[in-house]
């Protein structure tokens, strides 16, 4: 063996041994964020996950040797990438005399200019775009505890089913009066288009004006459906937390 | 928040070392429990999740020392209700559990002075 094959053994040496001290040193470090990343997948509402998050911070910190700990930590890891938990809190996320609120939305339309077919009717496009968000919430909340459907109306008979929440009832009365808006916001055009002067199969039977919602009815409409989407949040997050899975 | 109960081995464990723990009016954390029933820590902590939404045991935080900045522990019992259930589910599953300390339960004496309970035996009529 030559010099420099000596020499070069103990600079490989030393590096390593080097390595594999910071390593040691760093693995505790690494172990503590690990177990944080791992209560935070595992564990649904962030408040629990971080309350748990430091109670696994402290489990590890109590794990003798550095690289034990780091061991454990990737077992916690390993079983949060498998499982995710939904764990109720410690408080009600309700008050149980909560009630939805009664939609009111009074309704006004104003008229518009000479109804063409090619015209575009933005403010009535407004108007279903909102309703639109909301049946999409209400089929996401279907779909949350087990129920796939496109039918508004299925989805709140199911989630009422399932949930045996009663308020689900109140939610689909608001959801009726919002579609009842939704629907005759776009039957003013047929509505007008009834209307004309002419005589019947005449060119001049044809619809002459549009109506359309005013805006205070849109902003309306608007507040009202944002109203009915956070309920049906809440009700469907009151249930998800309250069926923790054993 | 209370209901049925998967009941597993671990969770048999967990119950038994509440139950001892009880008995000596001790509170528990995650690693000690860990420790005891010889089980991982995602096995203990689940365990220790359904026992939770159950209400069979309440946690608390232990009191932290000011100039320490170890992350706090957090800390375990029976509840009364947990208590009732931990009985009556040894009693049908483990019922030696009720009545025996189980090995690995067992508080060994430090490690430095354990000869002298072997010293003990050789003294006549001398048991640990």
């Amino acid at each position: 063996m030559t010099t420099w094959q000596i020499v070069l053994g103990i600079i490989i040496g030393l590096i390593t041994g080097l390595v594999v001290s910071e390593c040691c040193d760093v693995s505790p470090w690494v172990a503590r964020k690990l177990v944080r990343w791992s209560a935070r997948r595992r564990y649904v509402p962030p408040t629990h996950a971080e309350l748990r998050a430091e109670e696994l911070a402290a489990y590890i910190d109590d794990c003798p040797g550095r690289l034990f700990k780091l061991i454990i930590a990737l077992g916690f890891a390993a079983a949060a990438s498998v499982v995710t938990r939904k764990v109720a809190p410690t408080v009600a996320p309700l008050d149980p005399l909560w009630q939805p609120t009664t939609l009111t939305v009074p309704v006004h339309y104003e008229e518009g200019g000479e109804w063409r077919e090619d015209r575009r009717r933005p403010k009535a496009h407004v108007v279903h775009q909102s309703w639109c968000q909301l049946t999409d919430e209400v089929c996401k909340a279907a779909k949350e505890v087990g129920v796939g459907s496109r039918s508004w109306r299925r989805c709140v008979k199911e989630l009422r089913r399932i949930t045996g929440d009663e308020r689900w009832m109140l939610v689909a009365k608001n959801l009726e009066l919002l579609e009842e808006i939704n629907d005759s916001s776009a039957k003013i055009r047929r509505a007008k288009y009834m209307e004309g002067t002419g005589a019947p199969g005449s060119r001049d039977y044809i619809v002459h004006y549009w109506s359309f919602p005013t805006s205070s009815t849109i902003m309306r409409y608007q507040a009202a459906v944002e109203t009915a989407r956070a309920e049906i949040r809440r009700l469907t997050s009151d249930f998800l937390l309250s069926s923790v899975p054993r | 928040m209370t209901g049925p109960i998967r009941v597993t081995g671990p969770l048999l464990d967990v119950m038994e070392v509440f139950l001892q723990a009880f008995r000596d009016d001790a509170q528990l954390h995650g690693w000690a429990i860990a420790k005891a029933t010889k089980r991982s820590g995602p096995t203990v902590y689940g365990v220790l999740d359904r026992l939770e939404d159950a209400a069979w045991i309440a946690g608390q935080w232990e009191d932290q020392h000011p100039e320490s900045n170890k992350p706090r522990r957090r800390l375990y019992r029976l509840t009364p209700t947990g208590l009732t259930a931990a009985r009556d589910l040894l009693a049908a599953r483990r019922p030696q559990a009720l009545h025996h300390k189980p090995e690995h339960h067992r508080v060994w004496p430090e490690p430095g002075l354990a000869f002298v309970g072997w010293l003990r035996t050789l003294l006549p009529g001398g048991a640990r």
